[in-house]
């Protein structure tokens, strides 16, 4: 599998710390679009379009719209970790996955959801069958057999069906790591199913990979996934050959009462280069006498552009690969030495490295920049204790008047006071169905 | 003192709340206008020697807010410089969980340089106020120890030796309990005037007050506290400040004080202190004798 770190670096910087990742181009029915109209009105503030716009997306998520399903998923959850397995089985791992999922569904984390549900995956061939939960005894007990891997419960008056099925896929070779060569299974296709009584429930998730790496030049990695979680829709392509890799992704929310879809952040990510799905490329970069160079030369451009709710544009663009590259190591270290000088430094080359234009329209040919990201180094908060501890934040400056504010918490808890208030209540009303 | 939403702020009161509101209300106190945008800025801000510049600005509130929220009267996007006369720096406003209300203006590119003469300007919506502060040489600090005072407490004693380089010294000592406590508060009786250079003097030292509620203050420190003691030098106009703050929050409800007066700070054009602090620090664990 492809998987260096510089390649994760990239993509993680190309996300830039957005919430959620990258987006979808494909026309989704009923989809809200503004159809590239400019949104922005010149007689507001710039801040006070971005306060707005803030609001906005979190308005846009009500938690109460997923009330039911985190309740079946947390059940099934609490009957994973209390209750007996089969002999057979591997519970500590079925119950922790089944956690892992449960808590990523309610944390709208596209990724966790991924991850959570590829581990349930790995244990399909291993412990297919239908599992029925038994309330006497508290027990799962092996019912029949099954391609897929079921369970099935009561919540009293209905039954639940949590299925996951998968198909082989393919063995990855992975060579060169400090572990040997080994090679990774990655399933074809993975589907997982909450069927209520003989409805099917939201969540869905559906995975499908179809990976060829065999050092030619049609080698190519293309991951789909499609999350359903209620009324959100999470979709993301990944879609990589030899010389263009490009990641997207939107997630959606439908509105409960109009039942219309409005995509919230949508982003799309790309890399344009040489040997990008070649494992054998990617191992001879890292370990040449110069890794940064070697990369910078493989990977030509980079960029991303994440659209939110229509109204505000963020376009990045890497500028030099090498400096980011190496910035990222000297990172990971940074608890050796001097943590404010590599903070510094670090500020610098991400401002050299890497540029962001903020638009407030989807349509940025004809738009001014309204403001520009960059990096900072701060002291970490120490004032409850005793750290000298530095990291680098990221900042939004106006072209206005040149004003930089911190950027990092922009659209999420903190920023703004009344998008503050919207998170809080979001978080305590989660809290209170967890309970 | 003024009467405060008290439900609602103790909520609220992690921090420096309702000393801070505290001092809002007090700054402001005869101050009458029913327009939340014309009342002015008031400013908590400070600059140590090698330390950063740190600004919270918000709207002042009027005595008669009994219900606005102090969120309200936060203000996200202002413009705040600082200047030591060769540099000035833009701060960047940004979420500060350390402050109340939790957003501050910051800069790490400017350094407080005992000697210079610090400008600190904050704009916002029309609104402007400046503050000019000299950061004056720290003195040294002696010893800080911690005796037994009664009902298992203990009182601190801090001694220093004052500066040589004026006769009259202006001093606010202001304390921490690490861990607990996430930014300095200044003790009882904390605004200090010395007149002999060179000359050792002892202060007591009490935890700062958090909020204007006579019967929550706890005035003594206790086994295992960790207490962080700033002795910070200031010049006239930050001294006058304090010193009226003090009055205001620890003896506000004393018949022989009069509350009615607004603070009067450094803050041209606004309310609230910009200090520029000259700081010698100490740190000591509260223990048995």
């Amino acid at each position: 599998m492809i998987k260096t770190r510089a390649l994760l670096t990239v993509l993680a910087f190309l996300a830039l710390g957005v919430v959620f990742n990258a987006c979808h181009e494909k026309e989704i029915e009923n989809t809200e679009f503004n159809g590239g109209s400019i949104p922005y009105d010149e007689t507001k503030t710039d801040r006070a379009y971005l306060e707005e716009t803030a609001t906005k997306l979190m308005a846009m998520f009500v938690p109460s719209d997923q009330q039911y399903l985190i309740g079946v998923i947390n059940q099934f959850a609490n009957l994973c970790e209390t209750c007996e397995f089969p002999e057979n089985f591997d519970a500590d791992y079925t119950a922790s996955s089944a956690r892992s999922l449960s808590d990523a569904i309610a944390g709208y984390d596209a990724e966790a959801i991924s991850r959570a549900t590829s581990n349930f995956a790995y244990s399909i061939a291993r412990f297919k069958g239908l599992y029925q939960h038994n309330s006497n005894t508290d027990s799962w007990q092996y019912l029949e057999d099954d391609d897929n891997i079921i369970f099935r419960f009561w919540n009293g008056t209905r039954e639940y069906n949590v299925s996951l099925s998968g198909t082989e896929g393919s063995w990855v070779e992975v060579v060169n790591t400090p572990d040997g060569t080994y090679t990774v299974d990655i399933p074809k296709t993975i589907s997982l199913l909450i069927v209520d009584g003989s409805m099917s429930l939201k969540p869905t998730y559906i995975f499908s990979a179809d990976i060829k790496t065999d050092g030619k030049d049609s080698d190519h990695l293309r991951v789909n996934s499609e999350i359903t979680a209620a009324n959100l829709l999470i979709e993301s392509v990944y879609d990589s050959t030899n010389t263009k890799a490009k990641v997207s992704t939107t997630l959606s929310v439908d509105d409960t009462k109009t039942l219309y879809r409005t995509c919230a952040v949508a982003t799309v990510s790309e890399i344009n280069g040489n040997g990008l799905c070649s494992a054998a490329s990617w191992v001879a970069a890292e370990s040449a006498n110069d890794p940064d160079q070697a990369l910078a030369r493989m990977v030509t451009s980079a960029s991303s552009t994440v659209m939110v709710i229509d109204r505000v544009q963020f376009k990045t663009k890497v500028n030099d690969l090498a400096s980011l590259v190496k910035y990222a190591d000297g990172w990971w270290d940074r608890y050796d030495g001097d943590p404010e000088a590599k903070a510094r430094q670090a500020a610098s080359a991400l401002i050299n490295s890497l540029s962001t234009d903020v638009y407030y329209a989807n349509n940025t040919s004809d738009n001014p920049v309204r403001a520009r990201l960059s990096w900072e180094a701060v002291k970490a908060d120490n004032s409850w204790g005793d750290y000298n501890e530095w990291t680098v934040r990221p900042l939004i400056t106006f072209t206005s008047d040149n004003t930089p504010y911190g950027f990092e918490e922009y659209f999420g808890n903190g920023r703004f006071i009344s998008v503050e208030k919207s998170f809080n209540s979001l978080f305590r009303t989660y809290r209170s169905y967890w309970k | 003192m003024t009467r405060v939403n008290h439900t609602r702020h103790r909520i609220l009161a992690k921090a420096w709340s309702l000393a801070m509101l505290s001092l809002l209300l007090a700054a402001v106190s005869c101050y009458r206008d029913t327009d939340a945008d014309a009342r002015g800025l008031c400013i908590d801000g400070w600059i140590d020697s090698d330390g950063y510049p740190v600004v919270i600005l918000t709207r002042a509130l009027s005595a008669d807010d009994h219900d606005i929220s102090t969120s309200d009267a936060l203000i996200r996007w202002g413009r705040v410089t600082i200047s030591d006369g060769v540099d000035t720096v833009v701060l960047t406003g940004g979420v500060d969980r350390s402050v109340f209300p939790p957003y501050s203006y910051r800069s790490y590119d400017i350094k407080g340089v005992s000697g210079r003469r610090y400008t600190m300007t904050a704009q916002y919506d029309g609104m402007s106020v400046t503050a000019v502060a000299d950061l004056l040489p720290p003195a040294q600090i002696d010893t800080l120890l911690f005796e037994p005072a009664g009902k298992g407490g203990f009182v601190g004693s801090l001694a220093f030796t004052t500066p040589a380089d004026a006769d009259t010294c202006r001093f606010v000592v202001m304390t921490r309990v690490v861990n607990r406590e996430s930014r300095h508060y200044p003790t009882l009786m904390g605004a200090v005037t010395t007149t002999s250079p060179q000359t050792q003097t002892r202060v007591m030292v009490y935890p700062g007050r958090h909020d204007d509620s006579l019967e929550t203050y706890d005035n003594l420190f206790h086994v295992g506290d960790s207490v962080d003691v700033i002795l910070a030098r200031v010049d006239q106009d930050v001294y006058r400040f304090w010193h009226g703050y003090q009055n205001r929050v620890y003896f506000g409800n004393n018949v022989f004080i009069s509350a009615s007066d607004a603070v009067d700070g450094n803050v041209r054009g606004g309310y609230g202190v910009f200090s520029a602090r000259g700081v010698a620090r100490a740190r000591a664990i509260v223990a048995e004798p």
